[in-house]
């Protein structure tokens, strides 16, 4: 123990147990069902969901935005018409990820680019590995606690009652938020962050979709998460 | 690295945060990581609000909220996209 602990751990019950991806009480998967029934509020829930990020995604791939989003519906049709087919492999999230960056690419490589903006922004990587300012931390020179915290983390500054209105106010400007942030990181940051925190795929699948090795998907995930914690700390200690 | 007075200060453990949660520490650095973490409760903290950061990135945007008239016309068309052949 040393002297910048804290009272025992707070508590942020908002998260746990939240709907956090599962809004409206259906998987994504039982969506998907549905949709290709034929029940058209399924699919629109679905797109909804993710059509937006999916888009984002894929600018990584194409540098014109309008193809990015052609690329991005085109996943969807194809998923529609059966020439993308979701075998239940992985989440669906995961899957409908994967294909869209295969349909980025194939259309980055019909315009004769092949992956370059792909390994333009790998090469952005840097071998620095601390993302959390160095100012937040007592110099390592420090005579009894070298390199503690000096700017301790801020606790939340508000709590809400469990299931209240404000809770889920709270909750979706939070959401809103991070996700203008991530739309904000370096491109390399946002694709893995956007790849393994909000599609869900594994650090093996990313690595393979990006054609990055899995150090640099460590680095660069470590980083965006740590650059997009800075906004949710100062946001719920109320700071913005 | 596995002798008695080693320990990591709370730099080192934001730095090494990803690489636990990824099981990508070897163990005995791993053993080093859970020691802090036990004993640290900014540490602790600081674990606390990147997992919920992570939370909040995969709620998404919540506003984020349209159809494409596109794929709504191919959704109704059965999935065929304007270009394609419609299906025997």
């Amino acid at each position: 123990m040393h002297f910048f602990c804290l009272p025992p751990p707070l508590s942020f019950p908002w998260v746990e147990g939240s709907s956090f991806g599962n809004e409206g009480g259906s998987t994504d998967e039982e969506l998907l069902e549905r949709a290709l029934a034929g029940d058209e509020p399924a699919f629109e829930t679905l797109v909804r969901r993710y059509h937006q990020a999916l888009s984002r995604f894929l600018r990584l791939f194409v540098t014109d935005p309008l193809k990015a989003e052609d690329a991005a519906q085109d996943t969807w049709i194809a998923l529609l018409g059966g020439s993308a087919h979701f075998e239940g492999r992985s989440a669906f999230r995961t899957w409908l990820f994967g294909v869209g960056a295969n349909r980025a690419r194939d259309l980055s490589r019909k315009e004769g680019r092949d992956e370059a903006r792909v390994r333009e922004w790998v090469q952005q990587f840097e071998e620095e590995r601390s993302a959390v300012p160095v100012s937040r931390f007592l110099p390592s020179t420090h005579p009894e606690y070298p390199e503690h915290w000096g700017e301790l983390p801020r606790p939340r500054a508000i709590h809400f009652p469990q299931e209240s209105p404000e809770r889920r106010l709270f909750q979706r400007e939070a959401a809103a938020l991070i996700a203008r942030e991530l739309d904000r990181l370096p491109a390399s940051m946002a694709a893995v962050v956007t790849l393994r925190d909000f599609a869900g795929t594994s650090a093996e699948e990313a690595a393979r979709i990006l054609d990055i090795n899995p150090a640099h998907q460590r680095v660069l995930l470590h980083r965006g998460r740590i650059r997009l914690w800075q906004v949710w700390e100062e946001y719920q200690a109320g700071e913005e | 690295m596995t002798h008695m007075a080693q320990q990591l200060h709370c730099k080192q453990f934001t730095e090494k945060m990803t690489d636990y949660l990824e099981d990508a520490l070897p163990p005995e650095e791993r053993e080093l990581f859970e020691a802090h973490e036990v004993s640290c409760s900014a540490c602790q903290l600081f674990v606390r609000q990147v997992r919920e950061t992570i939370d909040l990135v995969a709620a998404g945007d919540p506003s984020e909220a349209t159809v494409p008239e596109r794929v709504r016309a191919a959704f109704f068309r059965g999935g065929r996209g304007p270009d394609e052949e419609p299906r025997s």
